[in-house]
């Protein structure tokens, strides 16, 4: 593999053929990623893909570097080594984003999250031909079955046409803080693998929060409330994206079911998929008892 | 490894790899596949099997016993001695008898632990596993009679590495500052100032838990 690497950034320019490989790390992820520090300033990040094809990945580079030049790593090229799929990429240096920073941020990191979701609002724009709502019920058919039909049936009729009116924005798909980092004023972000699989507005603001609550949305609700920790994100996520904090939590329950979709059987830990369900049966239940008094509300109204 | 093995008289490589499908979250011996030329080498494999998955030409066994009966020529490409000695009484011992096996250019890959590690000093133990400083790997393999040696750090282990850093000072240098300020937004760090020297002298690497020494038989 480390010939596949090292191939690879001779195809770039980076290295000469009769160049050693130069001092690396890698990591093992499903996938290898190898970051490559050849002599000068410069840094590189190679992907082998043993697990498959990294077009996708690759898109979301280009995608992304062209809406966030200084956030996201120039991509160099996606070819093919040894019969594997390898994507090149200039590194970026950045601080990284943890629990912390993300509890007590500083203006300049709420100013650049904001910027991000506004921009990836009109920037990632799609047309895919299928709505929402279809979309969301596909997710939701797809769970296991300790989700039942019935639980999530009335969930996703009453979403109806409220959701199929927001636009398609491809989104980024892993954005968890450890994805996550600053570079001067521009928030950067790494690992585009899961680019585009979902498109509804939020989505990514729903990962963040997620991941930062241990994936329960009432922790949501209650560190977002006015002053607590994690206010200033969703501030800066419903500016961005144009949502209201009401949507963005009805929505809840369809970015789980979203997130448990795509991250099954992609390498991800398998904890992930179980807390992701234990939120999103959470999630259901708080729903269906604001739909209950709404319905409660309308048909006390028609009486 | 610097890698231009095919032009010295590797084999061609198959196009198929062994399938990842069978254990998909267990990528023991995942490095070894790393720093071989592809998987169709014939690999002996010394300590816990980890290479079967990783390589389609493997034979587990001691370089001891191959030593005592030796094939007509050396043949192997690549031996992995993972966290073993191989039988043998020491590391000078264990690279000497990898070295009468393997034909030239081929690989050896041991993995061990680093004598000057806190938490690992008192573990004696476990005596068949290698223990060295970093340069006594580096050393042990150019006495061996291996050139083209690399030492890497393994993190967390060296039995099922997340992460596999070269202890050269730009890889090393850039990985450890990242983890100690990784670690300062999530958790919070101590003697934080000290540990940022220790990285900028180069001090860091020399003193991880586990290590992966690769060589090439000249």
């Amino acid at each position: 593999m480390l010939d596949v690497a090292r191939e690879a950034l001779c195809g770039v320019g980076v290295l000469r053929t009769s160049d050693p490989m130069p001092p690396f790390t890698v990591r093992m992820s499903g996938n290898l990623v190898f970051l490559v520090y050849p002599p000068g300033r410069d840094f590189y990040l190679v992907k082998v893909g043993l697990q498959g094809d990294l077009q996708r990945e690759y898109d979301g580079f280009c995608a992304g570097h062209a809406a966030f030049p200084r956030g996201v790593p120039k991509p160099l090229a996606l070819s093919r080594h040894r019969s594997f799929s390898t994507l090149v990429t200039l590194g970026i240096p950045f601080a990284p984003l943890g629990p912390r920073s993300m509890r007590t941020p500083s203006p300049l990191l709420e100013r650049a999250l904001t910027h991000y979701f506004a921009t990836a609002a009109t920037t990632f724009r799609a047309e895919t031909g299928t709505s929402h709502s279809q979309l969301i019920k596909a997710a939701f058919a797809s769970l296991p079955a300790n989700v039942s039909r019935d639980s999530w049936a009335s969930y996703v009729e009453h979403l109806g046409r409220e959701v199929d009116e927001l636009p398609m924005v491809r989104q980024h798909g892993d954005f968890y803080s450890n994805n996550l980092g600053l570079h001067g004023d521009a928030l950067v972000v790494l690992d585009w693998e899961d680019f585009g699989l979902a498109c509804l507005p939020g989505f990514d603001l729903a990962l963040l929060l997620l991941s930062l609550n241990a994936f329960s949305p009432a922790a949501i609700r209650s560190n977002t409330t006015g002053g607590a920790p994690h206010s200033w994100i969703l501030r800066a996520g419903t500016q961005g994206t144009g949502l209201t904090t009401d949507q963005f939590f009805r929505l809840m329950p369809a970015y789980l079911a979203i997130t448990a979709r795509n991250k099954t059987g992609r390498g991800y830990d398998v904890k992930l998929g179980e807390w992701v369900i234990r939120g999103l049966i959470d999630a259901l239940r708080e729903v269906d008892r604001e739909y209950t008094v709404q319905d409660d509300t309308v048909s006390g109204e028609r009486q | 490894m610097n890698a231009t093995p095919f032009e010295s008289g590797w084999k061609s490589p198959s196009e198929a790899e062994p399938s990842l499908a069978a254990a998909p979250d267990d990528y023991r011996g995942w490095f070894y596949r790393v720093v071989a030329p592809h998987s169709d080498v014939y690999v002996l494999q010394t300590g816990v099997v980890v290479a079967d998955r990783w390589f389609t030409n493997v034979v587990s066994g001691d370089p001891g016993s191959l030593v005592r009966s030796p094939p007509a020529s050396p043949s192997l490409d690549m031996v992995i001695l993972h966290g073993t000695l191989g039988g043998h009484s020491s590391i000078a011992e264990a690279l000497c008898a990898a070295h009468g096996l393997l034909r030239r250019d081929g690989i050896v890959a041991l993995a061990g632990y680093n004598r000057l590690h806190p938490a690992l000093r008192n573990r004696a133990g476990e005596g068949d596993v290698p223990r060295a400083t970093l340069w006594g790997y580096r050393v042990a393999a150019r006495r061996a009679g291996f050139s083209n040696v690399r030492v890497y750090s393994a993190q967390p282990d060296f039995d099922s590495p997340n992460v596999v850093v070269s202890t050269d000072w730009a890889s090393a240098a850039a990985f450890h500052r990242a983890e100690l300020e990784a670690h300062a937004v999530s958790a919070g760090v101590r003697f934080r100032r000290l540990r940022s020297a220790m990285i900028e002298l180069h001090l860091t690497p020399h003193l991880q838990a586990c290590y992966i020494m690769v060589a090439r038989k000249c």
